[in-house]
């Protein structure tokens, strides 16, 4: 049993004033630096795994929230299928829901003209009448489509939709968005589909040829795209209810995330990647916790055995050094969490870490600090510490008391 | 309190090292013991032993009638514990401790904390106004008695020493072997020393001379 005084002994025993000969100073100054030295080499390394994965987590979860902001954080396929079908099962569902048909054209900008892929999409729920703010077709572009287009938000652009309608169409830029990826905002365009549909009931135009009404749906429950237990909740929700309504057998409900399955394998095979680098990394540090501690242990070699001599039984000597590793640890992976912490604001108000803009469309990165993820750091760098004080120990509780404390040694 | 029988040890550095060659040895309760013999001659080696520290080769120790050269590790612990106590050459106080924390150390072991007792070691060994000064702050003679009072802490019932006043002066080791002296006959208890010191032995009841790993008992 270790009672508080051995606490407050192992508190001494590292970080407590020695004051002794010169040379017993000079050897706890060593011993007092190779501390600081295994400290903060053990806190670098568990601050440094800990930054890699806030900053990997919160890429991914910038990436996802405009992922599903595009795509919506569950979708459906259903192949083509009629509005009336679609209105059905919207009615079914409490939170938005939209249907959507997919189609290529050609947006005619001001400075240039560029070929896109089109969404058309309609948002069940809210009034289906066509109104005077129907009167032109509205579309919402990505940001650097808008650049390369030269529009702005509430300007017109002229559509081209070969095999829909012929000649072609007068749209209004209804809002300018980013969803994080060059790839959406360059080349994808949402029209809304109930506007497209009075603009063609007043003009008089027709739709030359389309195989059914809508394609899919786009489901926008009140959950964190990040949230993947939930989404799945939802995902078998949603399963159930479509194969009740749409006598679907196997409707395949997707995440954002499953749609853009390939781009984030990537993004999770680089974690995982850091993740191994780092984790190897930080072991090499605890390394020096473990020459620290052999460094304490082995130059008081003397201590250790008179403290057995006066009785000490070799597992409480094992315990006791034990707590020396775990206070260490503990400190080290402490420091290192701050460390973390404070890296990654001073990061993320500085903007110091720009993203390739050929590829993400993203200002600067966002650290996004996970708790069961950055629990699993800091346990990984005390684990680390305790195990290899438990080396130290059990290479103590081998030596041979007179060995040490003989006086002719 | 103490038997011997047969004790043999050897040290194996290249070429075999008799040290103890059949040591045959009886202690009685309360006796005071001194170990008399040339540097190298095992006196060291046969008090780690009957101390529980070094393990013999052959033979056997017997403490209050219990064998306990064969005890484990564990065991052994917990009559070093409260049973028997060494004290070194050098005191072997930790350093970042002070006089009184020191004395305690053995009694937290048991998970005790006799804050009066310890202070009353310290006034038995004369530094009860030193009692919160670190080691360095102390003298040769005064970290000895300090290391006489870890000792006592947790009374036990025999003491050894080893050279305990090797490193002082005549005057100062006169005095701990006065002041271990008395405690073996105020507490009844074991005090078996070595010492190459043959005009200090004689305060002892009984002298031993170990020549060549055969002891002999002093006229």
């Amino acid at each position: 049993m270790l009672t508080k005084e051995w606490w407050l002994l192992t508190y001494k025993w590292l970080f407590g004033q020695k004051k002794a000969g010169q040379e017993i100073r000079r050897a706890s100054y060593l011993m007092g630096a190779s501390l600081w030295v295994a400290l903060i080499s053990g806190a670098l390394g568990v601050g440094a795994l800990s930054f890699v994965r806030a900053l990997v987590t919160g890429f991914e979860t910038q990436l996802a929230l405009g992922v599903s902001d595009f795509f919506g954080p569950l979708s459906y396929k259903s192949g083509w299928r009629s509005e009336k079908e679609h209105e059905l099962l919207a009615q079914k569902i409490s939170y938005p829901v939209e249907s959507y048909w997919q189609g290529q054209g050609l947006l005619v900008g001001p400075k240039t003209g560029r070929g896109v892929m089109l969404e058309g999409r309609r948002m069940w729920g809210a009034s289906q009448h066509c109104s005077s703010s129907n009167e032109i077709p509205l579309l919402t572009i990505g940001q650097n489509l808008a650049e390369s287009l030269g529009v702005q938000a509430g300007q017109n652009l002229k559509i081209l939709l070969p095999g829909l309608i012929k000649g072609s169409l007068n749209v209004k830029v209804n809002a300018i968005k980013s969803f994080g990826l060059q790839e959406l905002d360059a080349r994808r365009v949402i029209l809304d589909d109930l506007s497209l549909h009075c603009y063609l009931k007043v003009s008089g135009k027709m739709l030359m040829e389309r195989p059914g009404d809508y394609l899919g749906f786009r489901f926008y429950p009140k959950i964190s795209p990040n949230d993947e237990v939930a989404l799945m909740g939802e995902v078998a929700v949603l399963q159930k209810l479509i194969k009740e309504t749409l006598r679907d057998a196997q409707p395949q409900v997707k995440t954002s995330k499953e749609q853009n399955r390939n781009f984030f394998k990537g993004l999770g095979f680089d974690r995982a990647v850091l993740s191994v680098v780092l984790g190897f990394l930080t072991l090499a540090a605890c390394l020096n916790v473990a020459a620290a501690l052999f460094v304490i242990f082995f130059e008081r070699d003397k201590d250790m055995m008179t403290l057995r001599a006066l009785g000490m039984s070799p597992l409480q000597m094992r315990r006791w050094i034990l707590i020396q590793g775990f206070m260490i640890g503990l400190l080290g992976s402490t420091l290192g969490m701050i460390g973390s912490g404070a890296a990654a604001l001073l990061f993320e108000k500085g903007k110091l870490i720009k993203l390739p803009p050929e590829v993400y469309n993203l200002d600067h990165l966002v650290f996004s600090f996970s708790w069961p993820e950055q629990l699993g750091v800091f346990l990984f760098g005390v684990g680390s510490a305790l195990f290899i004080s438990w080396g130290v120990a059990y290479l103590l509780s081998r030596m041979k008391i007179v060995e040490v404390l003989s006086h002719r040694r | 309190m103490i038997k011997v029988e047969g004790l043999f040890k050897n040290y194996k550095t290249g070429v075999v090292e008799h040290v103890l060659r059949g040591i045959d040895l009886e202690i009685d309760s309360g006796e005071s013991v001194a170990l008399l013999g040339p540097s190298g001659s095992g006196k060291s080696t046969l008090l780690n032993c009957l101390g529980l520290l070094d393990s013999p080769d052959k033979g056997k120790i017997f403490l209050h009638g219990q064998e306990v050269s064969q005890l484990s590790e564990k065991e052994v612990s917990r009559i070093r514990l409260r049973g028997l106590v060494f004290v070194f050459h050098f005191h072997h106080l930790i350093p970042e401790l002070s006089a009184l924390e020191n004395v305690l150390l053995p009694a937290s072991l048991l998970g005790q904390k006799p804050t009066e007792r310890a202070k009353h070691l310290m006034q038995r060994v004369g530094l009860e106004e030193k009692a919160h000064k670190s080691p360095a702050q102390l003298s040769g003679g005064e970290q000895q008695r300090v290391a006489i009072a870890r000792a006592l802490i947790n009374g036990p019932r025999i003491l050894f020493t080893d050279e305990a006043t090797g490193n002082l002066d005549r005057e100062k080791a006169l005095e701990i072997l006065e002041l271990l002296l008395e405690i073996n006959r105020e507490q009844k208890m074991t005090l078996v020393s070595v010492t190459h010191d043959s005009t200090l032995a004689m305060r002892y009841e009984t002298k031993y001379s170990l020549q060549n790993g055969i002891l002999k008992k002093c006229s």
